[in-house]
């Protein structure tokens, strides 16, 4: 019945959805194995190089957390979208639009004699407002525009990428002939401050953590939170309640385009040092990947997000070791989200057979 | 001029083939109200697919009908984890997208740079002869005609025909066709499965005619399946709208590679992503279309122009009113 | 058609919709179906149609025990329902529609078809353009429509589920004809309604339904009040209507046009007094909720503007409407009321809470147990809104409207309630009313408008009335003036 107690309810949740995701991780990892066959390539051996390539040494271990964190901030930054019922696949986008106005503010200002801890500083802000002036256009098209976000989102993608090719291959060219690998490097005094030996920096885990708390609160404990929780849910009853949804809805991207913007900003101070043709990536898909297979839980999330840039590292092995393209990775995360959603539907099915007696209609 | 402009317009005809065939299967599964957001992931992975299956066997039919195999097993999937599991067909379409591209990205990686039999033009005798139409329409290859056929036949399976009256039941109001004895869920696994095969094609007929081979991620396939999705809005859920979109994509397409040695100063990385922000253009329009506001400003507009943009007396807004929303008998 | 059905149970959770029902219907009769809201009528007629699996119990067709688990093979049988909301498309023509379902083959052979539906046309004395669209057809219409295609269908039992709800009284005298018409064609025809003197023009036998039994079987014509005691268990007194406030008018409307899907209506002017009640009569889709929502600002108005003492609205979205204290409480719980998903509490923090960023839990907890209790809510501060059951839901939606709130309008509060609920609904907004806020009102039920409102306006096919005296009001002239006559 109604508003039942909480305690033994949430044990048996845990239970049921530890069964679930296991089941999850065994299908996919059972995927994963049949196409490794079908390619002709040993399953054992693939998955111990991922590991060896993920966990091997430290500075591999350290690796993990320099995807880790971009990746944990363009999770934090849909899980606000999510909750309004928005798929912003423009994501990626932002995130290039954050590194496109950082790199562009610390050119501007790498010769000047501002200290450089004011310039990184400047250009991640200069970061979060390009990757909210991104967003802001996928917000315009889909609220006043009547244009799909997802549509919208994917072809700016587009543009985004388009835009940095430009950047690089002309404004931005190095001296002499633009190349893939991207502008000219930033001088090591305007890079992030790195734990010596490793490209990984404090910073950017502290940075993760501060924007995690503050959106939890946010999500939790704000009008709106409840607002864009109410919005996601049911469209036009929010909007009969008196909330105003275009303009929450609008804020909900404004903000998840301004944390993209951030994360684009660290790719480019703390890991690249400069402007590089995929500066996002692939981090806001695989993003979106991490959201839907937490379920938009913050804590949960953060564990995903580590699990998929393990994989990611641990790829990185593979063409090295075995040949193989390091796109698995990337094949097991999505065959994870599947298998998690199938699982999902057949516990629900499995459920609703078992309660349908009681109180079915 | 004129020779060349044809020849142009000919290649049109050619390279829009896959995106009609790919965008009328998306709209046959729209019409059942099942929304198939796989479509990008599907072109690239039945290209890589029916690129491999037609290198080792040596035969174009095989790639072909691979790659419909493909794109037939995805449909089925999403079909299945819509239907029978009860998840977002947004979510499912998704993860879908990016598997099957991440899955071709890494299996294909074999394939890189092998080359597979190539499809030819094989011109109708005497059809081809007649002035214009004859090099614009029948002198193309087999899969280009097959695309015109399915223009057609689209239209009369949709219009004229029993079951493609029970298919726009089912997309406009599931609940009314079941109590007619309908299996709504059954038509939507039929018609996502159906689509899916025909998005399927698209992806050989890239690898092995207009962009033959396999190169990965540097083939140029990504992105083609939004713009397919798009097109399907632009052209109202109707065939002939929706094919018409297709030309006129690739004609704005070719029209920019065309005189892109006029418009020195644009760099080429614009001209290559041109066709998104038109084809969120295209989005906007097809919505102020539906706009009053619209209405009374090309009212202003010669007649024959108003009449053809006008919406006055047709329905507002053409999309299957069940589109995306599962269905659940009691 | 003879049908029996023999000791029909079936559940919803714990509430018992049909116990035990068994009945017999005879050829060619048209046998009345009376109860109040709630009493299992639908239930029992859904069943019967083969939309709704039952518990236990027998169905025979003309002696003969018969068993169907849809409404196809229902159909098959010679069983028709014509549901509330008619069940067909909007979006084909008429002629798509009645193919659908019924002829085989492959490519829709048109020539044939259309001299069937020619002649079944002939017969029933109406006719309709086979290429026009079913969404162009009014309610009334697509009911003929629906009894068309189940009569080509070779149906010879017609459910009807309240099929006056939504139509006028010219084409109610239309259905009637046509009912009795199938009856003398030999056609068995259950007629499904709450409303007393349908059943006495049209039926020769009703039964009554309440909670769920068959509380009684009558040979008509028999006297209301019986039948009254039959269907509430006891005698229910109408109240005389309020007197209409002479206080100073709070709102205005001046030559407001508003437009619906279908038309736009002539210009309204309208004085709205404080503590007034104004009812809304007319049939469903008259034009009543596009007037409340042009009022909540949902709709722009085409013209005329709506006054705050004097002074124009200048507002364009509910969220401004709201600050004015003008709240709209829409009619679909679930789709537009409440949020799935979300607890009463949360409901209370978004409807009632300030302005404030950070909120209150504690104090929101206190409000929302404080409302629970108020407003009789079965349910806590952390139950979901879908947990509720359809009256609580309707008032969680009523204890959401914020107390400083000036104009309340309200489309059909209490459908879907029974008797007691709808009196303790009017209890609390008489309460509303006293402390100086007006309400604004639409439903479909005579009887309510004229028993809570101060004055009436009637809507008609795109018509708006003058405010009319409930006092000079009564439910001849009412019911008239709903139907189109009498303008």
């Amino acid at each position: 019945m109604v508003g039942k107690e909480k305690g033994t309810n949430w044990m048996k949740r845990f239970s049921s959805s530890l069964l679930h995701s296991s089941a999850a991780i065994l299908g996919a990892l059972i995927f994963v194995s049949i196409i490794l066959w079908i390619s002709g390539a040993q399953s054992g051996l693939t998955f111990q190089t991922i590991i060896q390539g993920a966990f091997g040494s430290s500075t591999k271990i350290a690796n993990g957390l320099v995807v880790w964190a971009p990746l944990s901030l363009a999770t934090g930054a849909l899980i606000i979208t999510f909750t309004a019922g928005l798929w912003n696949l423009g994501i990626e986008g932002q995130i290039m639009l954050g590194g496109i106005f950082t790199t562009w503010v610390m050119r501007l200002l790498q010769d000047s004699s501002i200290s450089p801890a004011l310039i990184i500083v400047f250009s991640c802000l200069m970061g979060i407002i390009g990757g909210a002036i991104w967003a802001s256009l996928t917000g315009i098209l889909r609220l006043y525009c009547g244009v799909n976000e997802i549509f919208a989102g994917v072809g700016l993608n587009f543009v985004a990428t388009a835009l940095s090719l430009w950047l690089i291959f002309g404004p931005w060219k190095r001296p002499g002939i633009g190349s893939m690998s991207g502008t000219e490097p930033f001088d090591e005094k305007l890079w992030l401050v790195q734990i010596p030996g490793y490209r990984l920096s404090t910073w950017s885990i502290v940075l993760v953590i501060v924007v995690f708390v503050g959106l939890f609160i946010l999500l939790k404990k704000t009008r709106f939170g409840i607002q864009i929780k109410a919005i996601g849910k049911n469209l036009e009853a929010a909007r009969l309640m008196g909330i105003q949804t275009k303009k929450v809805m609008m804020e909900a991207m404004l903000l998840c385009g301004g944390i993209a913007g951030l994360a684009g900003a660290l790719q480019v101070v703390g890991v690249y040092h400069r402007l590089i043709p995929s500066i996002s990536s692939g981090y806001g898909f695989l993003a979106m990947l991490v959201a839907m297979l937490a379920n938009s839980d913050f804590i949960l999330s953060l564990l995903v997000a580590y699990l998929f840039s393990i994989l990611n590292i641990g790829g990185i092995q593979l063409p090295i070791d075995l040949h193989l393209d390091s796109t698995l990775s990337g094949v097991l995360q999505t065959a994870l989200v599947l298998f998690f959603l199938i699982a999902n539907g057949v516990k629900q099915r499995f459920l609703s057979k078992r309660e349908g007696g009681e109180d079915g209609k | 001029m004129g020779s060349d402009f044809l020849i142009g317009m000919a290649g049109v005809v050619a390279s829009a083939a896959p995106i009609v065939i790919a965008a009328i299967g998306e709209n046959l599964t729209e019409k059942s109200g099942m929304l198939n957001l796989a479509v990008n992931g599907i072109i690239v992975l039945s290209a890589m697919v029916g690129f491999a299956a037609a290198y080792e066997a040596n035969s174009l039919i095989v790639g072909y009908l691979t790659g419909m195999l493909v794109g037939a097993l995805v449909g089925f999937i999403l079909a299945f984890c819509t239907i029978a599991l009860n998840q977002s067909q947004v979510a499912v379409g998704l993860v879908l997208a990016f598997l099957c591209r991440d899955l071709s990205y890494f299996m294909g990686n074999d394939f890189m740079g092998l080359s597979a039999p190539v499809i030819h033009s094989a011109p109708i005798p005497y059809l081809c002869e007649i002035p214009i139409l004859g090099a614009l329409f029948f002198d193309q290859t087999v899969i280009c005609y097959l695309s015109l056929i399915c223009i057609a036949a689209a239209l009369f399976w949709i219009h004229k025909t029993r079951p493609g009256l029970i298919l726009r039941s089912v997309g406009e109001r599931p609940e009314a066709a079941f109590a007619r004895g309908i299996n709504v869920n059954r038509v939507r696994y039929i018609y996502t499965i159906l689509g899916s095969a025909m998005v399927g094609l698209a992806g050989p007929i890239y690898s092995l005619g207009l962009k033959p081979g396999w190169k990965g991620s540097m083939t140029g396939l990504d992105g083609i399946g939004w713009i397919v999705l798009a097109i399907t809005i632009f052209g109202g859920w109707n065939p002939l709208r929706v094919a018409l979109g297709a030309y006129l994509f690739e004609f704005l397409r070719w029209f920019g590679l065309a005189y892109q040695t006029k418009l020195s100063g644009v760099p080429s990385q614009v001209l290559q992503v041109a066709p998104f922000p038109l084809m969120i253009l295209t989005l906007v329009f097809v919505n102020f279309k539906n706009a009053e506001w619209f209405e009374s400003l090309i009212r202003l507009l010669p007649h024959p122009i108003y009449k053809f943009f006008s919406l006055k007396g047709k329905r507002r807004n053409p999309a299957p009113s069940s589109l995306g929303i599962p269905f659940r008998n009691v | 058609m003879k049908i029996e059905i023999r000791n029909i149970h079936k559940s919803f959770g714990k509430v018992h919709a049909n116990d035990g029902i068994s009945l017999t219907v005879e050829t060619g009769e048209i046998l009345g179906v009376l109860g109040e809201n709630g009493a299992g009528k639908t239930t029992l007629m859904k069943i019967l149609a083969g939309l709704q699996p039952y518990d236990s119990g027998e169905i025979l067709i003309d002696e003969k025990p018969v068993h169907y688990d849809s409404a196809n093979t229902a159909l098959g049988l010679g069983i028709g329902m014509l549901a509330q909301d008619p069940l067909d498309f909007p979006m084909l023509t008429i002629f798509d529609n009645l193919y659908l379902g019924m002829q085989n083959g492959f490519l829709i052979k048109k020539r044939g078809f259309k001299k069937k539906v020619a002649e079944m046309e002939d017969e029933l004395g109406f006719h309709f353009d086979l290429s026009d669209l079913v969404g162009n057809l009014s309610i009334g219409e697509r009911q003929q429509l629906e009894i068309l295609r189940l009569l080509l269908f070779g149906s010879e039992l017609i459910i009807l589920d309240e099929p006056t709800t939504g139509i006028s009284a010219q084409q109610k005298k239309q259905l009637f004809v046509l009912l009795k018409k199938l009856a003398s064609m030999g056609k068995t025809v259950i007629f499904v309604t709450h409303k007393l003197s349908e059943v006495n023009d049209l039926c020769q036998r009703t039964i009554v339904l309440r909670q769920g039994k068959l509380v009684g079987e009558v040979a008509i014509p028999c006297g209301s009040s019986s039948l009254i005691k039959l269907m509430f268990g006891r005698n229910i007194d109408l109240e005389s209507p309020g007197d209409v406030s002479e206080a100073s008018p709070l709102f205005g409307i001046q030559n407001m046009v508003i437009k619906d899907p279908r038309f736009f209506s002539n210009p309204v002017n309208l004085a709205i007094h404080k503590g007034e009640i104004l009812g809304l009569a007319g049939m469903e889709g008259s034009g009543q909720k596009t007037f409340l929502r042009t009022l909540a600002g949902l709709e722009k108005p085409v013209e005329g503007m709506i006054l705050d003492g004097g002074v124009p609205i200048r507002g364009n979205s509910p969220h401004d409407f709201i600050k004015l204290g003008i709240y709209f409480m829409p009619a679909a719980r679930m789709e537009e009321g409440l949020i799935q998903g979300m607890t009463l509490e949360e409901h209370f923090i978004l409807s009632l809470g300030k302005d404030d960023f950070f909120v209150d839990r504690d104090h929101a907890q206190k409000v929302t147990r404080s409302r629970i209790k108020d407003f009789a809510i079965k349910g806590f501060p952390q139950s979901m809104a879908e947990e509720l059951s359809g009256g609580n839901q309707q008032r969680l939606l009523l204890a959401m409207l914020h107390e400083k709130a000036r104009l309340l309008l309200l489309e059909n509060p209490t459908r879907g309630l029974d008797i007691e609920s709808t009196n303790w609904m009017w209890n609390k907004l008489h309460d509303r009313c006293e402390k100086g806020a007006s309400i604004i009102f639409a439903s479909a039920d005579i009887d309510e408008l004229l028993r809570f409102s101060n004055r009436i306006v009637v809507f008609f096919g795109g018509k708006i009335s003058q405010p009319f005296s409930s006092q000079e009001m009564n439910s001849e002239k009412l019911g008239a003036l709903i139907g189109g006559e009498g303008w």
